[in-house]
């Protein structure tokens, strides 16, 4: 076994230039592979994180509101928003949040004016472990407490003229459709990171409160803490509690973001595919190559006693060392492109976002985990044996003679 | 036999038999007008505004000029107390305490419920004088509680109104309009508005209690209730000014 080890990286360092250039293919073909992935998983993430981020993995409403949830019926509230929290944080590990979003105009200056933007209402936990608010800031600070204070999107801060330590007069609707002033003061401005985000005040939940006259409650609360992929197995769980009144709903059951995480995870599954089988047909057609033109060295081999498994074993060998080669070399250099992708991103531009209608980010990252890199390791080094076993066994099969007389 | 079916006859037709001829739509529609109208005006009440899931109270003072001023304070809940109107030449302006800032009411804005009851602020700035916007005719007398009612029909002439057809039932006696219902164009029922508990002030009836019902909401409806109404009364002239609404 040691001498067709031997033999087989002989001879992948005896034809240089050929070896060279099959190594290439199949490190081209991993480092694509990786980008692919990574940005094709960056961009997933973003568009069903912030999907979930804002419908929460599970929430619950009442009926009617999910029924009605398009004109927002304010009245259609959850009375008491409190035991709802402890039943659900008493299941443990949960984080549950009561959120109020409501339709206002905004104004800074003298004249209230018709700048029409979303506030939402929430406890801050919520806007600094959820929606990573307190990361996002563009100028001024986070929130602090419950005070009459508001951190505002980039993009109604840019419409408003708002700066940090301005004045903001929201005016909103109660629960009884009476006209609700609140008075503000602008304590940061954020990017929220989409569009829908980037056209909001986010206040205390008891701000929001008092702007819609929900004194104890909310529209929404929503539920965090097994993941964007186990939404249904918590929705069961809370259901379990037996909360009368209440709908349970996953934020992948319901619509729009059902078919959003359908939708997307089959063109992107797509995508990846495609991305794969191009890789896979670059590195198949060079292996291929590089075995077919060597069949008359196989009918030496053959006419000097080597048994035919021997020979495709040696093929595989071969395939095998410049596999992993290109792929580790690959892997590494497209290493630093991902990162560079997960932490800076690629701006799409705002119009892109602000028109797409969801929550889709106007600069998208990459997501680069140990399964993508295990995958393109994998891949890089299996399609590449793949490429020597199959000219391989077809040129062992054929008599030493015939082999050789091949080359002529 | 023939003596039954006259009695049964006289029984049900009686009240109509007997009755005055009908009035024209002009002259009706004039003796609302000077019952409702007035020159000043002075009210203390308390605005009950009932939906499904709760019901509030309002209480307000109102200060009224002909059919085109008119100013509003309310006084409680603590939450709307110091919040201030002012009617003033087809416009509405609000002064809101708690961002202390007025604000003209506008667009969409007119078309929603004054404090989330069933009259909006575009009923506040109703046309009066329904004979210069409706075709206005008398269809009737038919039965209204336990007296009779004129039955009349104003379509308008434009479509600018709110409602562009009122089927309403006047008091045959004193003159009111004791109920309204009040469609769109498409003839959706929008709103029925009731006058009760009418009240005698010298020569003039009024209405102590009304009562508005948003057809195009379930279950909601909006009673005032007056409990103190005077009319013709002294009034600063400030009080029809934005200066007043700040004050």
């Amino acid at each position: 076994m040691t001498w067709i080890l031997r033999l087989a990286l002989r001879n992948v360092l005896r034809n240089r230039r050929r070896s060279l250039l099959t190594v290439v293919t199949v490190m081209l073909g991993t480092g694509l592979l990786t980008l692919g992935l990574s940005w094709i998983n960056g961009v997933l993430s973003d568009l069903l994180g912030n999907a979930a981020a804002s419908a929460g993995e599970v929430r619950l409403v009442t009926p009617e509101y999910a029924r009605r949830e398009a004109v927002r019926p304010l009245y259609e509230n959850i009375g008491q928003s409190v035991p709802v929290v402890e039943a659900i944080e008493s299941l443990g590990g949960l984080a549950a949040y009561p959120v109020i979003r409501t339709g206002v105009t905004m104004t800074v200056g003298e004249e209230i004016g018709d700048d029409f933007g979303l506030v939402e209402g929430a406890p801050l936990g919520y806007f600094r472990d959820v929606l990573g608010l307190d990361k996002r800031l563009l100028e001024g600070d986070f929130l602090v407490g419950e005070g009459a204070e508001a951190l505002l999107g980039s993009w109604i801060a840019q419409d408003l003229g708002a700066s940090p330590g301005d004045e903001l007069v929201v005016l909103g609707q109660t629960q009884d459709g009476a006209m609700s002033p609140l008075k503000l003061t602008v304590r940061g401005i954020v990017d929220g990171g989409h569009a829908l985000a980037n056209r909001q005040a986010y206040v205390s939940l008891e701000r929001a409160r008092w702007l819609t006259d929900i004194p104890d409650g909310a529209l929404e609360v929503l539920v965090f803490g097994r993941g964007l992929w186990n939404a249904a197995a918590l929705q069961e769980e809370v259901e379990s509690l037996g909360l009368e009144g209440l709908d349970v709903q996953a934020w992948n059951a319901r619509e729009p973001y059902a078919s959003l995480s359908q939708t997307a995870t089959k063109v992107f599954g797509f995508l990846a595919g495609i991305i794969v089988f191009v890789t896979a047909l670059g590195v198949l057609n060079t292996m291929i190559l590089s075995v077919v033109e060597r069949t008359a060295e196989v009918g030496v081999m053959r006419a000097l006693g080597l048994e035919r498994g021997g020979c495709v074993l040696l093929f595989v060998a071969e395939a095998a060392c410049i596999g992993v080669v290109g792929s580790v070399t690959g892997l590494a250099l497209a290493l630093g492109p991902a990162v560079y992708l997960e932490q800076v991103g690629v701006d799409l531009g705002s119009e892109l976002s602000a028109k797409a209608g969801m929550p889709i980010a106007s600069t998208i990252h990459g997501d680069l985990t140990s399964s993508i890199v295990l995958v393109s390791l994998v891949l890089g080094i299996a399609i590449a044996i793949l490429g020597a076993l199959i000219p391989s066994l077809r040129a062992a099969a054929i008599t030493p003679v015939s082999a050789m007389r091949s080359s002529k | 036999m023939t003596t039954l079916l006259m009695y049964t006859l006289l029984s049900v037709l009686g009240p109509y038999a007997v009755a005055a001829p009908a009035p024209s739509a002009a002259d009706l529609l004039t003796a609302i007008d000077q019952n409702l109208t007035f020159e000043t005006r002075y009210t203390k009440a308390t605005m009950t505004v009932e939906t499904p899931r709760r019901t509030r109270a309002y209480t307000l003072e109102t200060w009224g000029r002909g059919v085109d001023e008119a100013a509003t304070s309310f006084l409680a809940p603590p939450r709307e107390a110091g919040t201030r109107m002012l009617k003033k030449g087809g416009e509405i302006w609000i002064w809101m305490p708690s961002i202390e800032k007025v604000q003209k009411l506008s667009g969409h804005m007119l078309r929603q419920g004054m404090m989330g009851s069933d009259i909006s602020y575009e009923d506040l700035l109703e046309f009066a004088d329904w004979l210069s916007v409706y075709d206005a005719k008398v269809t009737g007398q038919v039965p209204c509680g336990d007296s009779a009612c004129w039955a009349m029909e104003l379509n308008a002439r434009t479509e600018t109104v709110s409602y562009p057809r009122r089927v309403i039932q006047v008091d045959l006696e004193k003159m009111i309009p004791v109920r309204q219902e009040l469609y769109a164009l498409s003839g959706t029922l929008l709103k029925v508005w009731t006058m009760e508990d009418l009240k005698q002030f010298g020569t003039r009836w009024y209405p102590m209690t009304m009562r508005v019902e948003d057809k195009l909401q379930a279950g909601t409806r909006t009673t005032l209730s007056f409990e103190d109404l005077q009319f013709t009364v002294e009034l600063e002239e400030e009080i029809f000014s934005r200066r007043w609404l700040e004050r």
